[in-house]
């Protein structure tokens, strides 16, 4: 029991210096709210926000997910599905809540000759206005994120 | 055996055609102005040095054919055949598009031919029939004709020339290819009556022939002898053959920069006839009209394949008095020619127009022309010493000549046999009508003739020699150039020139025997010279002030210059009123637009793009209307550098009133989902109207809910219904509630995996297709489930594509989202959480143009 206890102390001191809310300091229990198919985020727009330009190598962008597609701003994680579209390379991009290091995790995996491909996940989002951070490690790739419901 | 997509109908060889390829062909080169000068300011004599370009202009006359006692005229040897009249139906349909495209034609012995063609206009805006009856002038309108131009598939040098009568409903066509000649002409197969209304007779009462001509069908002249220029006319020294200046790196001359794709011009032409071709024509005004309107046509579409020129004719003036009763006394074609110039000097001075053409029916077996002269109307200048005044005039002779060498049928729409009907040849002979209208109209345009144009350097000007290549390859032997016709090419040694080598302009393809029997309707091949001859001319014509300081009343269009189809309803009830149609052009400054209607009466102006008009009792209303783009100089005068017109029938149907066969129906969906309400009516001519509200309310309606379904997203719970309406009535639809139901909050709930849909083996995803799907009830998902926790898979497919999820009900507005893409033959899964309709359906619907089997594994729910 005290080992325990003393682990969550260590996290969450850890985690104060860093300045930063991350996904694994979130808690719970939420619950899920479904809302219709919308899509979020699609690089092949204009640039803007949530649109291109197209992510680059080894780039991260942060979008913004709560305010938008009926996402509340008091979400704290949300459904989606993620879709790569014509990727240059083999890669993989990483999904995470924006402002804290980037996790050492994959969201989905694509091969340069897969002219598209999608992975559904949940995901946590920030507090910052941009609240969803997406890095892409090789090459360039479109990324499009549809939203089916939020947690709160 | 030859496709009739690839016809392969060349005759040239590799070594003919780079003679006349050059490299770098888009050179800038005002060739006609100064090498006319050159030429006469260095001629033999000296004595022309003295006078002005504009006055050398006036001397240069071209005479095609000018001896007739040793011409002699065999029996054509055409081969007709019965056409199937499927073939021409596309041109009669009562609906016809501003394209068609002919399939089937059988000009080929082992194949048939495509011809492309799109409907054009041959007359111009408030162009008249101006029937002089030697008491009277009447001004008729232009009779009911359609036209339709175009080109055969895979043969460049090909045209189709087609109209349709819309009196008789008769079609007649001309179509020349690289290798012959084709016309389509119609025989009656029964009397006509003589008071035949507009939809008294059809196109079915026909039957068509195809003609086809061989070589023994051209005009074999004996013993004729050829001359480059009219000097003789004149006391004056001879202009001779033309030599062009700039050479390419392989020596061979180039001129012209071409006109480029993005321009046109358009020139009119006021057409003359006489007293003998309304008698042979069989004294019937619309015999003469639809000869000259077809022949307009025909050059008009060579012109315009050539030249990027629209020839439309203006007035055409027909002389019904009987013998004598005309103003042409001259019996020669040089005499036609000065009457011609000083009528249009005493009596038409003012009238704005691109060129006068006579087509005389006096047997005088020539014609002749003014060469340079476009757009110019009143030069004085003298002709065998007499006094004349000259300009853009063409004198075509031998036309409609029943007895003459230059046999010519008349059209005559009774002929119940295989007849030359509206100007459409069926024997070689009947092509000169159209040879030589569109060969001294060249004139006008600066044409030479082209066995007088060299390519190739070799020789000074003017002599003619082997040594020498000309345009269409003719050359006569040193000896024999001589008196009477100076130092200019004649003589009996063209035997060797090519066939393919004729143009419009040469005499040795047109009119000379033996050897050379192609008579060729083109102004050769793009690259070749005699074409960029006339292209400088037309460019350097078209300034303000032209090459020869004169006004020319030519119209360049800069920008390709398009006409919409016609806008209108399909249907209109009977004598109803208020009805619009209109059109929309591009690149067309502020054109002019003619509407012409039959069935019903336009009741606005007419020369607008958008008219309003009055339907008939029954049967149809035709719409066509025409835009002509203004010319920028020639005095303001309209010239439209382009016709083009399309034509609408649009059917009287008597009104029906609306009633509601199908209500719409109320649905419940989430926050954020769309939906389509839809309606189902009957009735004619239905315009609809959604409203927000109670039925019958209209105080609310709904922004673009024009139509039969009506797609929303409701904020909130919002009630819609429709209003059908047409001249008959109105019928209100019952409400429909779309009810918005707030998203709640969800626990999840784990289920034992459980296959909730597998298509293998029953009906899969259909290609770019919906699956309705309800979950509720299925491997326990309970209704009021707001979500599924889902693996979905794509089982071999055998195409790229992707899936959407999303919510029920079916009418569900499909949002631009996708939960899987897929790639061929690769099984692929992946995880999804899909939001559950208010009927506990979702949708599944696959964009992609094959069926695709889908699994769906549901391993728990949010409720």
């Amino acid at each position: 029991m005290t080992m325990r206890t003393f682990s969550k102390f260590m996290l969450l001191t850890i985690i104060s210096l860093m300045g930063a809310v991350s996904a694994t300091a979130q808690t719970g229990p939420f619950q899920f709210y479904a809302i219709p198919p919308c899509r979020i985020v699609d690089t092949r727009n204009p640039n803007s926000t949530n649109g291109g330009p197209i992510m680059g190598s080894n780039v991260q962008r942060d979008f913004q997910v709560r305010g938008v597609c009926g996402v509340p701003t008091t979400a704290k994680a949300v459904s989606l599905n993620v879709t790569v579209a014509g990727p240059t390379q083999s890669s993989f991009l990483t999904l995470w809540p924006s402002g804290g290091t980037r996790p050492v995790v994959s969201t989905i995996n694509f091969n340069s000759t897969d002219p598209a491909l999608a992975n559904g996940a949940i995901v946590g989002v920030s507090l910052t206005t941009n609240d969803l951070s997406v890095y892409n490690n090789f090459g360039s790739v479109h990324v499009l994120l549809d939203v089916t419901g939020y947690f709160q | 055996m030859r496709d009739d997509d690839s016809l392969t109908l060349g005759r040239y060889s590799s070594g003919h055609r780079n003679l006349f390829t050059h490299a770098g062909a888009k050179i800038g080169y005002s060739f006609v102005l100064h090498s006319m000068r050159n030429l006469n300011e260095t001629g033999p004599t000296g004595e022309d040095v003295s006078m002005t370009p504009r006055m050398l202009l006036r001397i240069r006359i071209a005479v095609l054919c000018t001896v007739v006692a040793l011409c002699s005229w065999p029996l054509a040897a055409a081969t007709v055949s019965k056409l199937n009249d499927d073939v021409l139906a596309p041109l009669r349909a009562s609906s016809v598009t501003k394209r068609i495209l002919l399939s089937n034609v059988p000009l080929y012995e082992h194949g048939t031919a495509k011809i492309d063609l799109e409907e054009f206009e041959v007359w111009a805006p408030n162009g008249k029939v101006v029937v002089h009856d030697g008491k009277s002038v009447q001004y008729l309108d232009p009779p009911p004709m359609r036209f339709f131009r175009g080109m055969v598939n895979g043969d460049p040098e090909s045209f189709a020339y087609f109209s349709v009568d819309g009196r008789s409903g008769g079609i007649y066509g001309l179509v020349a290819t690289r290798d012959g000649k084709f016309s389509v002409n119609a025989s009656r197969r029964r009397a006509m009556t003589h008071d035949h209304s507009e939809n008294g007779d059809r196109g079915e009462d026909f039957d068509y022939f195809l003609t086809a001509f061989d070589d023994s069908d051209t005009i074999p002249m004996t013993g004729q002898t050829w001359e480059c220029g009219v000097d003789k006319l004149q006391a004056m020294s001879p202009i001779n053959k033309r030599i062009l200046a700039a050479t390419d790196a392989l020596g061979h001359r180039v001129v012209a920069q071409g006109i480029t794709g993005t321009q046109s011009f358009a020139m009119t032409v006021e057409v003359e006839t006489d007293d003998e071709l309304f008698a042979a024509a069989g004294n019937s005004i619309p015999n003469v009209t639809a000869l000259a309107t077809n022949l307009t046509g025909a050059v008009s579409t060579i012109y315009n394949r050539d030249l990027k020129t629209n020839v439309l004719q203006q007035n055409l003036h027909v002389y019904s008095g009987g013998p004598g009763m005309d103003p042409w006394t001259a019996t020669t074609a040089a005499g036609g020619l000065a009457e011609i110039g000083n009528y249009y000097h005493t009596n038409h001075l003012a009238l704005k127009r691109s060129a006068v053409v006579m087509l005389s029916g006096k047997a005088t077996l020539s014609g002749i022309a003014w060469e340079g002269t476009i757009g110019e109307g009143d030069l004085a200048a003298s002709i065998n010493s007499v006094s004349t005044y000259s300009g853009a005039y063409a004198w075509c002779g031998s036309i409609g000549d029943l007895s003459g060498p230059f046999t010519s049928t008349v059209p005559d729409p009774n002929l119940t046999t295989n007849g030359s009907l509206y100007g459409m040849p069926t024997g070689g002979n009947n092509y000169w009508p159209l040879e030589e209208y569109a060969h001294e109209l060249g004139h006008n345009l600066a044409g030479h003739h082209t066995q007088c144009v060299a390519i190739t350097s070799g020789e000074a000007a003017g002599t003619n020699h082997p040594s020498q290549l000309f345009v269409d390859m003719c050359y006569t032997l040193e000896s024999e150039q001589s008196s009477p016709f100076g130092a200019c090419a004649r003589g009996s040694n063209y035997t060797s020139a090519p066939a393919e080598k004729g143009t419009i302009m040469s005499y040795c393809h047109n009119v000379l025997p033996g050897g050379i029997p192609q008579s060729r309707f083109t102004f050769g091949q793009a690259a070749e010279v005699s074409h960029h001859e006339l292209d400088d001319y037309m460019l350097s014509a078209t300034g303000p002030i032209g090459p020869y300081g004169g006004t020319f009343n030519i119209v360049t269009a800069v920008g390709t210059f398009t006409m919409s189809a016609i806008t209108a309803a399909s249907t209109v009830g009977p004598n109803s009123v208020g009805n619009t149609a209109s059109v929309t052009t591009t690149n067309g400054g502020t054109p002019t637009f003619a509407w012409t209607i039959t069935g019903g009466t336009i009741t606005s102006a007419s020369n607008i793009a958008s008219i309003a008009y009055t339907a008939g009792a029954s049967g149809n209303v035709v719409l066509r209307a025409t835009a002509y783009k203004n010319g920028t100089n020639g005095g303001g005068f309209i010239n439209g550098a382009v016709g083009i017109t399309d034509t609408k029938s649009v059917a009287i149907v008597a009104c029906v009133a609306p009633a509601i066969s199908t209500q719409p129906q109320s649905v419940a969906v989430p926050a954020g989902t769309g939906v389509t309400l839809s309606v189902g009516a009957t009735g004619t001519s239905l315009t609809y109207q959604w409203y927000i509200g109670t039925s019958g309310v209209t105080t609310t309606p709904v922004g673009g809910g024009t139509n039969a379904s009506l797609s929303v997203t409701p904020a909130s719970t919002t009630t819609y219904w429709v209003r059908v309406s047409n001249g008959c009535g109105t019928a209100d639809s019952t409400a429909a509630t779309v009810t918005v139901t707030a998203i709640a909050a969800a626990n999840f709930f784990i289920l034992s995996p459980c296959r909730v849909l597998d298509t293998r083996g029953g009906t899969p995803v259909p290609a770019n297709g919906l699956m309705n799907l309800v979950l509720t009830g299925k491997c326990s998902v309970p209704a009021g489930a707001t979500s599924v926790a889902i693996n979905v898979t794509v089982v071999n497919p055998v195409v790229a594509g992707l899936v959407t999820l999303y919510p029920g009900p079916a009418n569900t507005v499909k949002p631009l989202v996708s939960t899987i893409n897929y790639t061929v033959g690769r099984t692929l899964a992946n995880n999804a959480r899909i939001t559950v309709g208010i009927d506990g359906s979702i949708n599944i619907f696959n964009a992609a143009g094959t069926p695709l089997d889908f699994l769906i594994d549901v391993a728990g729910y949010f409720k």
